[in-house]
């Protein structure tokens, strides 16, 4: 099943959503470039972080197995993290979920 | 407490009455005066500057005065027995009409001196305590001890006059607002008392519960459930059942839970509080209005009593403040309208493990019921006549709840708006910085997978909520 993990616009859309839309863009970029940084994905989803519009959006199809059971484990936990303060470039939890896949 | 005014108009009259008995009482009615020059008018009556004998007699009428000086003109005035006008003659009728000016006036001036100084002790007071909650609030988040140090502060707070009084607003300026069943949560304004429209102003009238829901309590469901059970004893035999077998995993369940809170809490002061749903091991759903006997069952069930057992373990200190908590929530639930979260299972049963950090996300999780409670109030007012739902799921279109494909897990949205059939509003409630991208992400990926559906619970029908947008309330 082909589904869209996350997507740009999802949140830039959203009434009452405090954060700014170039925290948006670090975050989507933090996240894709670890993926592409460690060959989770199938394509190459963004090549600078500057090209990140409301369009840009994580697809399940665009990552290998890897990548997918990667962020079905750790995305959601790690995106609460950066609601609670976390920094974008903390990519620590996915480190510790990678190396027990 | 306020009021009692007299009306100035009342007491002049009922003077007015008194002199005009007083002045009928010395003498007999007899008409007509006879001693009276009859005025005449001037003009013929066909000319506009044309004046009656009345009318002269009413250009000449003068202002009374206790000294019997006043009714100067011929006037138009009752005669007494003895010929002369009697009004005029009654000194004492005109100082009683005086006097009870004078009481009325008087008594006005009173009045609104008074509520004047209750509108200054009512604004200075609110200030204070509002200045008195953010203080013990921001403290609060530091520690888990200064969280429970502040929840008896708040809740000491909730007594204070500022919250028995009511806001000085409407027509009669008689409101008692108490947060009679929220104890430390005075932001659960929905859960006020104020005077019923059919009688403002009078103190000693019936009061209603203003609810943001529409109107169906627990208590209600209670009720309900009962008719339900004796109607329908296979289904009520069904819910007990699995109540019993929730018992033994809900154990399981609340001690993860427990063990994993209590490591949240001591990690970051207690501001993962979101993370409850997550931890909560329940797997049945019960039939919505099935539910309390499903909590009977899970009561009733082995687990419950090694429970039991354990917290008696812990000793006393752990396990009154836990007790209370309980109570308070329970009653609470009963009593609230029922947009308040009416799943018992987790709270009135804590594990000896888990009891500790529970009493502190019951503390966290009744603050954001406040919250939200507040928001519900608030749709009822912007949409008056419609339905306001809280915590409701997004559903599949055959009604079936919708899951994230990336966690598993459903999304639960805190009020949906539905007017005429039809879902106006959906709204997410939270604090005034929390960021809510996860929640957002989630959503979006279960609407994008056809969750896009919501149960009226009063119609029990689904409603597609595709058009509408998610927003986000905050508020402190």
């Amino acid at each position: 099943m082909n589904f869209i993990i996350d997507q740009v616009s999802w949140h830039t859309k959203v009434a009452g959503n405090l954060e700014s839309r170039e925290h948006i863009r670090s975050r989507f970029w933090a996240v894709a470039d670890y993926l592409q940084r460690n060959g989770l994905t199938t394509r190459v989803l963004i090549d600078d972080s500057n090209a990140i519009n409301d369009d840009f959006c994580l697809k399940s199809n665009d990552l290998t197995d890897k990548g997918l059971n990667l962020m079905k484990k750790v995305y959601d936990k790690w995106l609460t993290k950066v609601d609670e303060g976390l920094d974008v470039s903390d990519t620590t939890i996915f480190d510790k979920a990678l190396l027990k896949l | 407490m306020r009021g009692g005014r007299v009306s100035v108009q009342q007491i002049a009259t009922d003077a007015f009455g008194n002199a005009l008995g007083s002045s009928l009482a010395g003498g007999s009615f007899n008409g007509a005066s006879q001693n009276e020059a009859v005025l005449q008018g001037a003009g013929p009556w066909s000319e506009r500057d044309y004046v009656n004998g009345l009318d002269l007699q009413s250009d000449n009428y003068g202002r009374p005065s206790t000294s019997g000086a006043g009714w100067s003109g011929t006037g138009l005035r009752m005669p007494n027995g003895s010929g002369q006008p009697g009004l005029y003659n009654t000194p004492a009728a005109m100082g009683a009409f005086n006097d009870g000016y004078d009481i009325a006036r008087g008594e006005r001036l009173l009045t609104e001196a008074r509520d004047c100084d209750i509108d200054f002790m009512t604004t200075r007071a609110r200030a204070e305590a509002q200045a008195s909650r953010n203080a013990i609030r921001a403290k609060a988040s530091s520690s888990k001890g200064e969280y429970d140090k502040a929840l008896s502060q708040l809740s000491a707070l909730s007594q204070g006059p500022a919250d028995r009084m009511g806001a000085a607003s409407g027509p009669t300026r008689i409101q008692t607002a108490g947060n009679f069943a929220t104890r430390g949560v005075p932001s659960l304004d929905d859960m006020t008392l104020s005077p019923t429209a059919s009688s403002p102003g009078n103190i000693n009238s019936t009061f209603s519960l203003n609810g943001s829901g529409s109107g169906a309590r627990p208590i209600d469901m209670l009720v309900d459930t009962a008719k339900a059970a004796y109607n329908d004893p296979l289904r009520a035999a069904k819910n007990v059942i699995l109540g019993v077998a929730q018992g033994g995993l809900g154990f399981v369940g609340d001690a993860v839970k427990g063990y994993a809170m209590m490591g949240d809490l001591a990690f970051n002061g207690g501001q993962n509080i979101g993370a409850i749903d997550r931890f909560s091991v329940r797997p049945f759903a019960y039939d919505a209005d099935m539910g309390l006997l499903g909590v009977a069952g899970e009561l009733a069930s082995p687990a419950a009593y090694f429970k039991l057992a354990q917290l008696g373990g812990q000793g006393l200190r752990v396990a009154a403040p836990v007790a209370q908590e309980m109570w308070a929530t329970a009653g609470e639930r009963l009593l609230a309208p029922r947009t308040m979260n009416t799943q018992f299972g987790g709270v009135l049963v804590g594990d000896g493990v888990g009891v500790s950090s529970e009493a502190a996300i019951v503390g966290y999780k009744r603050a954001g019921v406040g919250r939200e409670g507040l928001v519900g109030t608030e749709l009822k007012q912007q949409y008056p006549g419609a339905s306001v739902q809280a915590e409701q799921y997004l559903r599949t279109p055959d009604g079936l709840r919708a899951l994230d494909p990336l966690s598993g897990t459903g999304r639960r949205i805190d009020h949906v708006v539905i007017q005429n059939g039809v879902v106006v509003d959906s709204v997410e409630t939270t604090s005034m910085n929390a960021s809510k991208a996860a929640q957002i992400a989630k959503e979006n990926r279960i609407r994008e997978q056809g969750g896009t559906y919501v149960r009226d619970r009063d119609t029990r029908q689904l409603l597609d909520i595709n058009q509408v947008q998610t927003r986000i309330v905050r508020k402190p």
